[in-house]
């Protein structure tokens, strides 16, 4: 077909499409042309394109069912490469010039595909068929069947590649959020408006107007859809309304927090740079109109998936909105007033109108007269009991009042069981809707707070109903947001009717084989025959019917086949509907991409990074660097000529040990403490004892949890009276601050003690090893006195350094070796880490990493984060005697518990293979020498493990039952994640200097 | 040693401007916490700064500016505060001077920087990471919030009718943050329907 003649069933220019321009795109390689305002589906169907895709399960030729986002057949895969989409509704896919299609789950093309004999096997292929079919052997499950069951049963392929597009998130607050644009949805937005309330609009559409768009309608003696846009651009012009096109609103969550996304550049080929693609809104409102309006139900009978059988409100909308007829010969099946507007708009765009199939008893309506006036032939109480045409309709089999079955020549069927509310925003914090005779639809009951449901949405299908029922919700909104408001003169439009029957299927008195292939869910291939099936297998509630048959679960979540199922379900089992129940209805309304639910927060910056001071300097050096928590930490500082991270690791330990090195522990948590209760309140949350804390002084601290389980630890120093400095480890930092706070403010209010965090405010580098005070004597200021007697071991000072910048310095040691912290104002913090290279050149300084660090205190026995790990004990770590007596504290009744204080509760050792080269893996468990691996014989774990340059052998930390008492013994260290059995001697854990005399160096 | 040490900027990035909003760095500035102490100090502690700033702490979550001097002070939760000042040095030893023995005083301008975000469209900016409701009757000039942009800490305080907004942050979370900024900076002129928001 070439393009220039392509357009064969563009009959009129629609009121959405823009016909003066032109834009090209392509369908399973194929070009084709569509106007500005086209959908994909509009446009190929303007092209005489019927064949859209193949069915999920069966791979029947499917055709459009819909005009909306309810489609469950005409799904494709959209553009190519990184931007590649699957299962894209071509019904919402809006035409741009270049757009690419590609129809999904066919082999090796649509109008032939091989997986389509699977239709041949339907009567085996029925509900549970896999379930009951590929259930042994259950390991097949995994490598065999599922894999080919996937192949068969595939939807669309995502890309390959990673998304090359930009998503955000947003957040917007509102007084009154009114959802959908239809009549309802404008005359609400125009009450409110006026009021002065601040408005979001949100309409899921490219344009306003919903179904004013849709129908060949007059208000006020103007085009309906004029109305429309007339009635958005005095809204645009409210400084405090927003009309959000392309925004659907997804979901309804606690606090009148509702979720939308914003399709910002979906209708472009690619977005500007910078632009992103799609926008999360979280959208926080005091009132809500929902008036999303209405879905359509097909009927079920057999063969009504063939393409060309269409809904008859979608083929309304192709007509009026989009100027395109969906075919040259139709027969209107309906049970409805409604659906006989169809055939009076196909008659006025000149399509025959072959036939009007009625479902009611032919007085009931109208429906003669329209017949009459379309010069169709007419048949009430009728039926379309079967459909011809394997890749597009060619006729369908009436069934006539009397039970005549005749042969209609035709190559579309527009069908109407009625309109179902789209009801899902009611029902998502878990309201379930009721059941209505008259309307044969279920409306919302029992509403989330701050929503009114209104127009078609509330079962009001008049449009003069709908635009004075959606004004009245719009003005009470306001109202209830302190506004006065008054009912908008609104626009008068022509009475309609309705006067549905119920009517969900035609199988009365049909074949099994019949049943077969009529159609309940399209997208997922259930039939009414599957339904009758998982009854007839007990399968007869809801729930479980649904996930038996998989109906309703498709990426379409059963929008136009749940009432239809559980019409028939209720039918088969001699139950009405709300007897049967439905099921309930969870966010998101429409499929919502991975992408906007990231947001901007992907890639590195799927978190944030927190880097210390002396970061830009520690890049300067080349640093290999690590992540901590969300710091980014200096891990080791490699020199040219080590040949790996050990030999740099073990340098750097060297130097510490036998030189001076230093380290930015920044991280790790800082609070100052200040207050009269200041010290009280440490004495409450520390184990051991702080009254007596001089100034000028640190001390450890151990803190528990109020189940008695040890749970953070680190130095206190006293810097005046009535105000401390705690540090906390990096690891627990927020959370020691969030204790604080809960001890203070729940616990005991009566303390006067204030907290603030100064972690950022202070870089606090460690200075460490044999040389550090004659490093530190180059840059403290005179008059202050480094020496032993005057400032020794746990000393703290204010001071300045480097002729003037204030700093504070505190002689602390992680590393077993003399060692000191020094802090400055954080701004000084990377030019600090520059003048203790330049003043610690004489005495061989080097920075060192947290590789280094963690060497050094595994040598030294002190216990970090693997021992910290929630589940050991003071006593674990071998600071049971630390536990005051004399005094309360967090922690200190639970930690008394008989399992708490058991002796053979596996406790703190050293750890060294027999042979130093062995190494040790930290997660290993200690067993007795000898014994069988068993979960009797375990006797505790290896936590830490570093091969140590000081000892010159592996070593490691752990836990082992009894373990103080059985120093000396060689026990097994198994790892059976390699099957390594390592002999091991239980040690000191202090492996450096054990009895503490270079600290005080 | 008497060279001072220099200082270094938390963020390396040039200010940025993109459709009239400017993200930058604010140059550092005096920044000290003040906590009160229960009890009669509390009152203390108000009559003192107005006696020496001419202003009332506030009680609600705003920021009030001094009439002598340019320092403002912003609740940060019951009892306590934050008087940001220029970045003299002399504005803790002010404050130690006018009521360091009736609250906890705690240095602060390390720990926290300052990147504002300002101009027309500022407040669309700011609604990428701000879970908040920035709209002029609700947040106005020198109203304060502390929340999150995006998944960063920070204490949000309106600087002008612009608008202008400061972002106080932790120091080491300043250049994720910036980041972030930029990120929403670049993405705010293509939406068509931001006016409200």
């Amino acid at each position: 077909m070439s393009a220039a003649f392509g357009q064969t069933f563009r009959v009129k220019s629609g009121n959405g499409v823009d016909v003066s321009r032109t834009l090209h795109f392509s369908f399973d390689g194929k070009d084709y042309t569509g106007h500005p305002g086209d959908t994909l589906a509009s446009a190929l169907l303007a092209n005489g394109v019927r064949l859209f895709g193949r069915s999920f399960k069966y791979h029947r030729p499917r055709g459009l069912l819909s005009a909306g986002p309810e489609e469950p057949n005409a799904l494709v895969e959209l553009r190519d490469g990184a931007r590649r989409e699957p299962n894209t509704r071509a019904t919402v896919a809006e035409l741009f010039d270049g757009l690419i299609a590609t129809s999904q789950n066919r082999w090796p093309n649509l109008s032939f595909d091989a997986l389509g004999m699977n239709g041949m096997f339907s009567s085996i292929l029925g509900a549970g068929f896999y379930y009951k079919t590929f259930m042994w052997p259950a390991s097949f499950w995994e490598r065999v069947y599922e894999p080919i069951i996937r192949k068969a049963a595939g939807l669309g392929r995502a890309a390959d590649e990673g998304d090359p597009d930009l998503y955000e998130k947003a957040t917007a607050f509102c007084d009154v959020l009114v959802v959908g644009s239809g009549s309802s949805g404008l005359a609400a937005a125009l009450a409110a408006g006026r009021a002065g309330a601040r408005v979001i609009l949100c309409e899921q559409d490219s344009l306003v107007g919903g179904r004013l768009r849709d129908e060949h309608m007059a208000l006020d003696g103007k085009l309906a859809w004029q109305w429309a846009e007339q009635a958005r651009r005095e809204l645009e012009a409210m400084p405090d309304v927003s009309v959000m096109t392309r925004t659907c609103v997804f979901g309804t969550y606690d606090g009148g927090t509702y979720g939308a996304v914003e399709r910002v550049a979906d209708h472009v080929a690619v977005p500007r740079v910078g632009q992103p693609r799609q926008c999360l809104w979280r959208i926080v409102a005091r009132e809500c109109v929902m008036a999303a309006g209405a879905i359509e139900r097909p009927v079920v009978f057999p063969h009504n998936d063939r393409p060309g059988v269409m809904l008859a409100g979608a083929v309304r909308t192709y007509i009026n909105r989009f100027g395109v007829a969906p075919g040259r010969r139709a027969v209107v099946y309906t049970c409805n007033d409604d659906g006989l507007r169809t055939a009076l708009d196909l008659y006025r765009v000149g399509v025959t109108v072959a036939a009007i199939v009625d479902s009611r008893p032919g007085g009931a309506s109208i429906a003669a007269e329209v017949a009459a006036k379309c010069g169709a032939r007419f048949f009430p109480s009728g039926a379309i009991v079967d459909c011809y045409g394997r890749t597009g309709v060619k006729a369908v089999l009436v069934r006539d009042a009397a039970g005549k079955a005749k042969s209609v020549s035709c190559d579309l069927v527009a069908m109407s069981g009625g309109w179902s509310p789209n009801v899902a925003l009611t029902t998502h914090k878990g309201a379930r809707p009721t059941w209505h005779d008259d309307l044969c639809a279920f409306l919302p009951f029992t509403l989330p707070p701050g929503m009114a449901a209104a127009g078609a949405a509330a079962g009001v299908f008049d449009t003069a109903e709908g635009l004075h029922d959606g004004a009245m919700a719009g003005q009470w909104a306001a109202v209830r947001c302190g506004f006065e408001a008054t009912l908008p003169a609104l626009p008068e439009a022509e009475p309609t009717s309705y006067a549905i029957h119920p009517l969900f299927h035609a199988l009365k008195g049909l074949a099994a084989s019949k049943k077969a292939k009529a159609f309940v869910d399209f997208q997922n291939d259930v039939t009414a025959k599957d339904v009758g099936l998982a009854a007839r297998e007990g399968f007869v509630s809801v729930e479980h019917l649904k996930r038996y048959t998989t109906l309703g679960m498709a990426t379409d979540q059963g929008k136009t086949s749940n009432v239809n199922a559980l019409a028939l379900l209720a039918e088969i089992t001699e139950r009405s509907i709300p007897q049967t129940g439905t099921t309930l209805i969870r966010p998101p309304t429409q499929p919502v991409a991975i992408g906007a639910l990231a947001g901007a927060h992907r890639g590195r910056h799927f978190k944030p990074t927190r880097l210390p001071p002396t970061h830009q300097w520690a890049e300067q050096q080349g640093a290999v660097f690590t992540a901590n928590g969300l710091w980014l930490r200096a891990q080791w500082f490699p020199r040219a000529g080590e040949k790996d991270w050990l030999e740099t690791v073990s340098r750097e330990v060297r130097t510490v040990r036998e030189a001076v090195g230093f380290c930015d522990v920044t991280t790790l948590g800082k609070i100052d403490i200040q207050g009269p209760d200041a010290a009280e309140f440490l004495n409450r949350v520390y184990v051991n004892a702080w009254l007596k804390l001089a100034v000028g002084r640190v001390r450890y601290g151990l803190m528990l949890r109020e189940d008695g389980f040890a749970y953070d630890d680190g130095t206190t120093a006293c810097l005046g009276e009535n105000h401390y400095v705690m540090t906390t480890t990096t690891a627990n930092a927020g959370g020691v601050m969030a204790h604080l706070e809960f001890c203070h403010q729940w616990l005991w209010p009566e303390l006067d003690v204030q907290f603030i965090s100064v972690t950022d405010e202070w870089a606090q580098l460690a200075v460490a090893g044999p040389k550090s005070r004659d490093v530190l004597a180059k840059i403290v200021d005179a008059p202050f006195d480094l020496s032993n007697e005057a400032f020794p071991y746990m000393a703290a000072a204010e001071l300045t350094v480097c002729g003037g910048v204030k700093a504070r310095l505190f002689r602390l040691s992680f590393s077993g070796e003399m060692a000191y912290e020094l802090a400055v104002p954080a701004r000084y913090g990377d030019a600090l880490a520059r003048r203790l290279m330049e003043v610690g050149a004489p005495f061989g300084i080097a920075p060192y990493g947290t590789e280094a660090l963690g060497v050094l205190r595994i040598e030294k026995g002190h216990p970090a984060g693997p021992e910290l790990n929630g589940q050991t004990t003071a006593h674990d770590l071998g600071m049971g005697r630390l536990l005051s007596t004399k005094k309360d504290f967090i922690g200190s009744r639970m930690a008394r518990r008989p399992a708490l204080t058991d002796p053979q509760r596996p406790t703190l050792i050293g750890i060294r293979p027999v042979n130093p080269m062995d190494a040790l893996v930290a997660g290993s468990h200690f067993l007795p020498q000898g014994a069988a691996p068993t979960a009797e014989t375990d006797q505790g774990w290896l936590s830490s493990v570093a091969w140590s340059p000081s000892v010159g052998s592996w070593i490691g930390l752990g836990f082992l039952t009894d373990g103080p008492a059985r120093h000396g013994e060689i026990i097994s260290v198994h790892n059976p994640l390699a099957g390594a059995v390592i002999a091991a001697r239980v040690v000191d854990p202090v492996f450096v200097d054990p009895k503490g005399e270079r600290l005080h160096g | 040693m008497a060279d001072l040490l220099s200082a270094t900027l938390p963020v390396v990035s040039d200010p940025v401007t993109v459709g009239g909003v400017t993200l930058e760095l604010v140059p550092p500035t005096s920044i000290v916490s003040l906590g009160a102490f229960a009890g009669a100090g509390r009152d203390e502690l108000v009559g003192r700064v107005r006696a020496e700033f001419g202003v009332d702490l506030p009680d609600v979550s705003r920021a009030v500016r001094s009439s002598y001097g340019n320092v403002a002070f912003l609740w940060n939760g019951p009892t306590q505060w934050l008087v940001v000042g220029e970045d003299s040095g002399e504005l803790f030893s002010r404050l130690q001077k006018c009521c360091g023995d009736v609250c906890a005083l705690t240095s602060q301008g390390d720990s926290r920087t300052i990147l504002r975000l300002s101009g027309m469209g500022a407040r669309e900016v700011a609604t990428r990471l701000l879970p908040i409701d920035l709209h002029g009757q609700v947040f106005s000039t020198d109203c304060v919030a502390s929340t999150l942009a995006g998944h960063i800490p920070v204490i949000v305080w309106q600087t002008a009718q612009t608008p202008a907004y400061d972002f106080l942050v932790f120091r080491s979370f300043a250049s994720s943050l910036f980041h972030d900024l930029s990120v929403a900076l670049n993405g705010h002129t293509f939406s068509e329907t931001d006016h409200y928001a």
